[in-house]
């Protein structure tokens, strides 16, 4: 679970660490993605100077993707613990629910909501898999040992 | 010397470390303060002795109406005290948020670049795009919206690449220096971010943006946290004088 997890920082700074680390995630990770899309879209002898410009013309913009939703994310996952005083799955739901309502609000309603469902949907399905790991990585209860039998009386 | 000092709380304050004190120096130190002895003075007034006559007895001894002085019959602490312990994992920097090594660094000096490039460059498309006539109020609201979106995630794109390569670089560098990230570091970093940064516009322009980067970083790092570069603090080399 997110929220009860105390290596993460107090909650406006936490904002500028998830979004720099989504475009970072995002970036890196478009940055070789388009290197190879590039380098095998390229003529021969060319190969590297097109991986290069795809990897610069197309890596960032993933990662400022990446970033503008991990920033807006973790905005409205602290607005929620503020709002409701309570950490518990469902903020990072509408958290990311709100998010890909918002990015998608130029495209009228209907896209916003489609996208605002999927957001909802996702973070749901990473919430549900977080937590089903945690049940399963979590100590089983210690057996208690029943108590010895009395001592039989000697008659 | 992490890119995130502008948020220093106590920028202006002394470092302070962690003291640790042993039991019985807390226990002086919380004497002398409070004025109030504990248990360890009067082995007279111990547990057994106070419960001999029973329980009435007892609570009759305690005057509650004394505050804190008459508690502390009640817990006379002859066991010591126990502190949390705080020294696992180290952290350092003096800025809001100490860090916790180098994905710290890069998480948030590449989130603050990358949000700060996307407001300055969404404040730049509103007034680009308010200047420009139109119609009606919708077609400008859109075409301020459409010069918001152009421009914001153009410069914080770039802002946030910066951002990625200074502190990697800043981690790397200060790795091969022997674990000194001081202020050499920041210019050495700045310096290859700018050589990286304009590699492919020729061997000329990334000489010139290496050294742009090296000199910005180097006013921004004088300007904001002089007294902690040797060679810049005015106190030490006043004393050496």
């Amino acid at each position: 679970m997110r929220g009860s997890d105390t290596s993460r920082d107090p909650c406006p700074w936490v904002i500028l660490n998830d979004a720099g680390g989504a475009f970072c995630m995002g970036a890196i990770g478009g940055g070789i993605w388009n290197f190879i899309k590039g380098s095998r879209n390229s003529p021969q002898g060319e190969k590297f100077r097109g991986a290069v410009t795809a990897m610069r013309t197309r890596g960032p913009v993933l990662g400022g993707n990446f970033g503008i939703w991990g920033g807006m994310f973790s905005t409205f996952d602290c607005a929620m613990k503020g709002l409701r005083q309570k950490e518990d799955p469902w903020n990072s739901i509408a958290a990311g629910a709100l998010t890909g309502g918002m990015l998608a609000s130029r495209g009228g309603w209907k896209t916003a909501s489609v996208s605002a469902v999927f957001g909802g949907v996702l973070l749901a399905l990473i919430e549900g898999v977080g937590i089903g790991i945690s049940r399963l990585t979590a100590p089983s209860p210690q057996q208690m040992m029943p108590p010895p039998p009395p001592p039989p009386s000697s008659s | 010397m992490s890119i995130f000092n502008p948020y220093s709380r106590s920028a202006n304050q002394p470092q302070q470390s962690p003291d640790f004190v042993s039991d019985t120096k807390a226990e002086l130190d919380n004497q002398s303060v409070s004025g109030l002895s504990y248990g360890a003075g009067e082995s007279d007034t111990s547990l057994e002795t106070l419960m001999g006559g029973g329980v009435s007895d007892f609570l009759s001894q305690v005057n509650l109406d004394e505050g804190s002085a008459g508690f502390s019959k009640l817990t006379p602490l002859n066991s010591g005290i126990e502190y949390l312990s705080l020294g696992d994992g180290t952290v350092s920097g003096g800025s809001a948020l100490p860090s916790r090594g180098w994905s710290d660094d890069l998480c948030y000096g590449t989130g603050t670049l990358y949000l700060s490039g996307l407001a300055i460059g969404g404040a730049w498309g509103f007034v680009s795009g308010a200047r420009t006539p139109a119609k009606n109020f919708k077609i400008k609201f859109n075409g301020i919206l459409n010069n918001m979106t152009r421009r914001g995630p153009f410069l914080g794109n770039s802002l946030g690449v910066l951002g990625l390569y200074y502190n990697s670089l800043y981690a790397i560098i200060g790795k091969i220096r022997d674990d000194t990230k001081d202020f050499y570091t920041s210019i050495y970093a700045a310096g290859t971010t700018g050589l990286i940064f304009r590699s492919t516009k020729g061997f000329k322009s990334a000489i010139v943006a290496s050294i742009a980067f090296s000199g910005l970083m180097g006013v921004y790092q004088f300007v904001m946290n002089r007294d902690s570069i040797p060679e810049f603090n005015l106190k030490t080399i006043k004393q050496s004088a």
